[in-house]
């Protein structure tokens, strides 16, 4: 019986030192999961709720008073926002597609040790970086010579090729051994085989990571928007939500306007809330898909591959 | 290593020189001078297209305006008229570059607080209007007396079209009327704003839900009789009815201590949210009734209607300020036309219509009948949203030009005759001593934007009774110094003089 005890708390012991650290480390995430989720929570729950008892009862995990006001205001015309999530779908797809064909086939080339343009061509990609005509040149070239004003491409081209995911890309590309494509060569492939069916298939964590960025990057532009487009029917989501917003905004924060403002009724604290949610959905469902690869993709790129 | 550098410092070059051609290669398009004159008869108009470019939501029907607006310009002036409306968060932006590329444009909607008109005439951006006026627009040439183009007036030429609207600024404040009534507040006794204080103190005690006031601020240059000539956020002013032109540092007046002084003590009482509340935040605390009072509004005809439409509220207004005409209230809003535009006369007709053609300028402002609005009482021009409201409905009257023609939406502005009260309250107004004045802040840029820094990091405490004046006051006045505000003051007597002498 005496020695029962011992070995029963020489149990529970175990138990508990076994797992201590573990359950510590779940509590510890656990809290940091709910401080992340709290805001977000608190900014869907702000959307729902009346602007008044908003004013009233302040923030909360739950509508003290359940509104959709804000979200009627915003769909008042639910076919423009349906459009502008069609355009910025659109753009983001066909942006993150071709801009990975091109960076990629950009940054294979400036990898080539043997190719004998690299540095030049380096040198061409980096002096962006660091220098640009400017806006109104840039500007008038696009508007007046290209003529992409109020096109689909204007929200496109501008962003294709980024330099610095160019030497991102690069920089991979040169961790990969150049044995495989001496003996892919001495196996009869040609470049496109090499490139194809070799280089591409290796670099998978790579271009998951920069397809993730131009995804982000396209999905949250309004800037080019906001240049060069002025009908309705094109603008992209992030910008249609700005102009919404700025346009309930404006006139009731200018002063000189206000003065001569008439009746304007609008739920603006809710509407910002209500306007978050709708532009965060999908963008966060991407990055849920992709996030396997985005870290594996930083980690991978100092480590020799099998 | 080096050589890369070389390299990379000779394509910097290269790229500044392309940068520096760049820009005046736009110059010669927009340089071509507008041809006035040569007047044709309305019926062997050339047909043209006629751009409008203006701030405000992009609606879903403003292409079904324009052709009914193109209707009646086709008619009078054989001109198709284009509306191209640009959301107001990215108005400046896109105008700035517009212009900066010449871009062709006809009519495009200027003021001092967006698109800059001032900034628009120094880079040549619109063009004089002093002979298209009277030959091309007599009707709207006529609608104001000479001495209101002034407001206009820049180096002594014509380069907006004013926009008849509230013109005057006569600052006072809004009460509750249900909390007015319940304690006996005789608005109209009201002469400053000291007079309310036994009502607020009221309140306080007697609404332990109600906030008194929106917040202790009240002042306003136009209350202490100043006018602020150089902008509505520099301290420099002259006393609007001072012939001797005389400017001053208006925070270091006696009137400026007085109200500081104010707002200090109705502070520490407890009538305002202890901290400052943003705008937006104010107005749904307004909506949701925390607040008896509001002070330094612009309390105009047809105001407490417009107050109720917004807040849901109940209330009187009455302004403490006599109110008189100043350059920037007068050209708060303008419409103008661009240097590139290829037919000005055409333009100027179009602006004839806007200011004087009462359906024209309604379709503009209100849209289609029966489509965007409906008559409520066609007799005394009472309109009310029509089925398809949501796809046009601009509400910014004082944009598109004389807004006396504007329909009413309510039958109370109909009652009370807002437009014709409004006008009048024009026209009784004294002018101030520096209308048609216009500050040119180039000599000066630097000190204005160092004078702005310290007005935003100082004066907003100071004028909200959140610091102690007795302290505050004498360092804000030391900062202001510091940011060079005498060499303003000196700048603008200058140009003032210059003015004067001009006018003689």
């Amino acid at each position: 019986m005496a020695a029962a005890i011992p070995v029963k708390t020489h149990h529970q012991r175990s138990w508990l030192s076994r797992h201590f650290w573990q359950l510590l480390l779940h509590f510890a995430l656990l809290v940091i999961t709910v401080l992340f989720l709290i805001p977000l929570v608190v900014v869907v729950s702000a959307s729902f709720t009346d602007e008044i008892a908003l004013t009233r009862n302040g923030y909360g995990l739950w509508p003290s008073q359940f509104s959709l006001d804000a979200y009627n205001y915003i769909l008042l015309d639910p076919s423009q926002i349906l459009r502008s999530y069609g355009v910025t779908i659109s753009v983001t797809v066909i942006g993150t597609v071709l801009g990975l064909i091109v960076m990629s086939l950009l940054a294979y080339a400036l990898a080539r040790q043997d190719f004998t343009w690299r540095r030049p061509l380096a040198f061409f990609v980096f002096f962006t970086m660091l220098f640009n005509g400017g806006l109104v040149p840039t500007y008038i070239l696009v508007t007046q010579y290209l003529k992409l004003r109020d096109t689909l491409w204007v929200l496109i081209l501008p962003y294709l090729v980024v330099p610095w995911f160019v030497f991102l890309l690069r920089t991979y590309f040169l961790t990969l051994p150049k044995e495989f494509i001496e003996s892919a060569k001495i196996d009869g492939a040609n470049e496109w085989q090499i490139y194809l069916n070799i280089i591409l298939p290796l670099s998978t964590p790579a271009l998951a990571t920069i397809g993730l960025f131009c995804i982000l990057m396209f999905w949250n532009d309004w800037w080019l928007a906001l240049l060069y487009i002025n009908e309705q029917r094109l603008y992209p989501l992030q910008y249609l939500l700005f102009a919404i917003l700025r346009n309930a905004e404006f006139l009731s924060a200018n002063s000189a306007a206000s003065a001569m403002l008439t009746s304007v009724k609008v739920p603006l604290q809710t509407i910002r809330m209500a306007m978050a949610v709708i532009a965060i959905g999908p963008v966060a469902i991407a990055f849920l898909a992709l996030q396997r690869y985005f870290v594996r993709g930083i980690t991978l790129g100092g480590i020799k591959g099998e | 290593m080096s050589r890369t550098t070389k390299q990379m410092a000779a394509a910097a070059m290269i790229g500044l020189l392309l940068a520096a051609c760049a820009a005046p290669a736009a110059a010669p398009k927009a340089a071509e001078a507008p041809k006035a004159g040569e007047q044709a008869q309305p019926a062997e108009l050339p047909p043209v297209t006629i751009t409008y470019t203006y701030g405000g939501n992009v609606f879903k029907d403003v292409d079904m305006v324009s052709e009914a607006l193109s209707a009646i310009a086709q008619k009078k002036i054989n001109a198709t008229i284009k509306l191209k409306p640009i959301d107001w968060g990215a108005f400046d932006e896109k105008m700035k570059l517009a212009f900066a590329a010449g871009e062709e444009c006809d009519i495009v909607f200027v003021a001092p607080w967006i698109n800059n008109y001032i900034q628009n005439i120094v880079n040549g951006n619109i063009i004089p209007l002093d002979d298209l006026l009277p030959k091309y627009a007599p009707g709207l040439w006529k609608s104001m007396p000479e001495s209101s183009w002034d407001a206009a007036r820049v180096n002594g030429k014509i380069y907006g079209v004013l926009n008849q609207q509230i013109w005057v600024k006569p600052f006072g404040f809004s009460v509750r009327k249900d909390l007015a009534d319940k304690y006996g507040l005789d608005v109209n006794a009201v002469q400053k704003y000291e007079d309310l204080e036994p009502f607020i103190k009221a309140v306080k005690e007697g609404e332990p839900d109600i906030i008194p006031l929106t917040s202790s601020y009240n002042w306003m240059f136009e209350t202490a009789g100043f006018d602020p000539i150089v902008s509505q956020e520099t301290p420099v002013a002259i006393r609007y009815d001072d012939k001797d032109l005389k400017v001053f540092n208006a925070a270091a007046t006696p009137e400026f201590k007085a109200s500081v002084e104010l707002a200090r003590k109705w502070y520490l009482a407890g009538y305002t949210p202890k901290d400052k509340i943003e705008r937006a935040d104010s107005e749904a605390m307004w909506r949701a009734g925390q607040f008896a009072m509001s002070m330094a509004g612009v309390v105009k005809p047809g105001g407490d209607i417009e107050a109720r439409q917004r807040f849901g509220q109940d209330v009187y207004q009455k302004s403490v300020t006599q109110p008189f005409l100043t350059t920037a209230g007068s050209s708060a809003t303008m419409n103008a036309i661009c240097r590139t535009s290829k037919n000005p006369e055409r333009a100027m007709m179009v602006l004839e219509l806007l200011n004087t053609d009462v359906e024209f300028y309604n379709l503009i402002s209100k849209g289609i009948e029966g489509r965007h609005w409906e008559w409520a009482d066609k007799e005394n021009k009472v309109i009310k949203p029509g089925p398809n409201n949501a796809d046009y409905n601009p509400n910014t009257d004082w944009e598109f030009g004389n807004q006396f023609n504007a329909y009413y939406i309510d039958p109370e502005q109909a009652a009370q005759k807002v437009w014709e009260a409004t006008y009048k309250l024009n026209n009784d107004s004294p002018p101030s001593a520096a209308l048609g004045f216009n500050f040119n802040p180039e000599p000066v840029k630097t000190e204005l934007a160092n004078i702005s820094a310290v007005v935003k990091e100082l004066a907003e405490p100071l004028t909200n009774g959140m610091v102690d004046p007795e302290t505050a006051l004498p360092e804000y006045l030391k900062r202001l110094d510091e940011a060079g505000l005498q060499t303003v003051i000196a700048e603008t007597q200058k140009q003032l003089n210059e003015w004067a002498q001009s006018r003689k």
